[in-house]
């Protein structure tokens, strides 16, 4: 399906997950707006943490450098993967004859496709976030960075749960204390808790990790064996930074002070084992391209939370893992994917407003329309030319005159013509009457 | 891929870097980067943390409410990382590998910072502060400070040399709102946290 289409499957059905997009969506970017008034110079703070994301980002090797010397000196493991195949194969190795993994929120192992790796050696990953749980027993990819399930209704969770055994109603405490008891025995059976990481800090060889269910202490603390995975761009240079992301991160994305539980993990406990993966997966094509400070994105969601369109299509509409303005950008950039994705915008600014980073979302927006304008370029190029003469600007007049029927417009202008209308002419044009020296009072 | 590799194809796109696509590039970086500061508050920092932590639902409480509040709870066992709160009559106490039977967990903070209703809990109180359903924590006094940055700034007056391979940042009981946006507790974490000061 293109773009187009999944846009307006989106947008055809009951209108339900428009509701529930809006509901989220809400309650996200109000209590944004709410606990950024609880810091004494909030916009300060986001642009000193923009200039100091992409100092870190024009520097990354040599924080990724100190970042795995600190971490092998606790004696972790850290594997670089240049792509998700190697990726999935280092850590389905590490998964070699053991059954059940458990895994704490993390996307960069969505884009990788790490379950149906480890499915295919043979382990079962279960997803411990309450969002990530239902979306995969449902079979369905995330829909949001922060609320994987924010399209479903309580109907829908009833009727995921059930399969499950649950037998309860839709009240939600029942359904959270199902889903505590049915999860609780696969953290204590698992051989293996693979988590994402929000920031690593090279000065220590620290991986910091943000959940508000307490899923990510389970995931990291209780199987033997730890797997970390990250996106090489998630590496701040110390603690002062990371303590200013992560004021920003809770506040941006899940609009609280603090997230519930931030974990700060330094190595392996004692008698176990813990690895981390650093992925790169195309953002090195990022870097060093005008786009360059699309990595200085920490993943909080907040841009999704207020873009007029993502909140009208959903996530699943942008056919990727990542959504929203920032996967607007980045996917046509990491690897290739659909280039249209970057006209799923409006070019209002929300987003660039609402980041806690402050990258100008919107800006990158239109570079990646300008990358991929291709045959777009030359039609625009002919009509500057058109309108740069006299007798072709009067000449392309004429058939706007006659205000041709939609159908008759030609593909490539069609989509724009639909619901728009020329606008009636009354009269001589005012070249005319000016060519017949009317004077005009 | 190997590191050097690795490494050495981002130092190669680095190096020949095209010109940034937005019209403000970003200032260089501060020469040290700013603390988050709030707003002045004349509450005590004691004041202030018990009202974060009671907005996230979670409560300071006395010594000699403790036992009333457990029995609303309906607690009737627990573990113990630490001796410092007294377990209140008629709750039997657990043995630590037992503590995802137990109804509440007992432990000490390492720290705390009033302005997020947050405990610094270190790895061997871990499985008592998280399994079962109500965490009773104790919070040294003089281990106070306002802010997350005044802890995450200085680790080494509360670890020493060498970090721990785990601590955390406990902000409240356990919560989602993935549940059509209605908020529920007791994920997978507490369902309660009650606080004393001592």
């Amino acid at each position: 399906m293109t773009l187009r289409e999944r846009e307006r499957a989106a947008l055809s059905g009951d209108g339900q997950l428009q509701v529930a997009l809006r509901r989220s969506t809400d309650a996200m970017s109000s209590r944004w707006a709410a606990t950024r008034a609880e810091l004494a110079d909030p916009d300060g703070l986001r642009e000193a943490a923009r200039s100091l994301r992409s100092a870190a980002i024009a520097r990354l090797p040599e924080l990724l450098a100190q970042l795995a010397d600190r971490v092998q000196a606790t004696g972790a493991h850290v594997f670089f993967a240049a792509d998700a195949e190697e990726a999935t194969s280092y850590i389905a190795g590490v998964a070699d004859g053991k059954k059940l993994a458990v895994k704490s929120k993390s996307m960069v192992t969505e884009e990788i496709g790490l379950n149906a790796a480890l499915a295919a050696v043979g382990v079962e990953a279960v997803e411990t976030d309450l969002g990530e749980w239902v979306q995969q027993l449902d079979g369905e990819p995330p829909a949001h960075i922060l609320g994987p399930a924010m399209h479903k209704t309580r109907a829908d969770w009833v009727r995921v749960l059930a399969r499950e055994g649950y037998e309860g109603g839709d009240d939600p405490d029942a359904m959270t204390a199902f889903a505590r008891r049915t999860l609780r025995r696969k953290f204590l059976e698992a051989d293996l808790g693979i988590t994402g990481v929000n920031l690593a800090i090279a000065e220590t060889g620290t991986v910091m990790m943000v959940t508000n269910e307490g899923n990510g202490r389970l995931t990291a603390g209780t199987p033997p064996v730890h797997v970390a995975v990250m996106g090489m761009e998630r590496v701040v240079a110390s603690w002062a930074e990371a303590d200013l992301l992560l004021a920003l991160l809770s506040r941006a994305g899940a609009g609280v002070s603090i997230g519930t539980y931030v974990n700060f993990i330094t190595g392996p406990r004692t008698g176990c084992e813990m690895h981390l993966v650093i992925v790169d997966n195309g953002r090195s094509n990022i870097l060093g391209s005008p786009s360059q400070e699309a990595l200085n994105c920490i993943r909080c969601g907040a841009c999704l939370n207020v873009c007029p369109v993502y909140r009208q299509i959903g996530g699943h509409a942008y056919g990727d893992v990542y959504s929203g303005p920032i996967g607007a950008v980045i996917v046509p950039l990491l690897r290739e994917g659909d280039p249209e994705l970057s006209h799923a915008s409006s070019l209002c600014g929300a987003c660039w407003k609402a980041c806690p980073v402050a990258i100008p979302l919107h800006e990158l927006l239109l570079q990646g329309r300008a990358d991929h304008a291709g045959s777009e370029r030359a039609i625009w190029r002919a009509w500057a030319a058109a309108w740069s003469s006299p007798r072709a600007f009067a000449l392309s007049g004429a058939p706007a005159r006659m205000r041709p029927p939609q159908m008759l417009v030609p593909p490539p202008f069609r989509e724009w013509a639909r619901g728009r209308e020329l606008p009636h002419r009354e009269g001589a044009t005012f070249r005319s009457r000016w060519a017949r020296g009317e004077v005009l009072e | 891929m190997n590191r050097g590799d690795f490494l050495a194809r981002l130092s190669a796109r680095l190096a020949d870097p095209a010109p940034p696509a937005v019209v403000h590039p970003p200032a260089p970086p501060p020469a040290s980067v700013p603390r988050v500061d709030y707003p002045p508050d004349p509450r005590s920092l004691e004041e202030r943390f018990a009202a974060e932590l009671e907005a996230i639902r979670g409560r300071v409480a006395t010594l000699g409410e403790l036992p009333a509040l457990l029995a609303e709870l309906d607690v009737r066992t627990a573990v113990m990382t630490d001796e410092r709160i007294p377990l209140p009559d008629g709750i039997e106490r657990l043995p630590l590998e037992r503590a995802e039977e137990a109804d509440a967990g007992f432990t000490t903070a390492r720290a705390a910072c009033a302005v997020t209703g947050t405990v610094v809990i270190a790895d061997e109180h871990r499985l008592a502060s998280l399994l079962p359903r109500v965490h009773v924590v104790a919070i040294p006094r003089d281990r106070l400070v306002e802010t997350p940055g005044d802890i995450l700034r200085d680790l080494p007056s509360l670890f020493g040399d060498r970090l721990p391979s785990g601590f955390a940042f406990a902000s409240g009981p356990s919560r989602s709102a993935d549940i059509a946006g209605e908020v529920v507790y007791g994920v997978h974490g507490p369902l309660a946290v009650i606080a004393l000061f001592f």
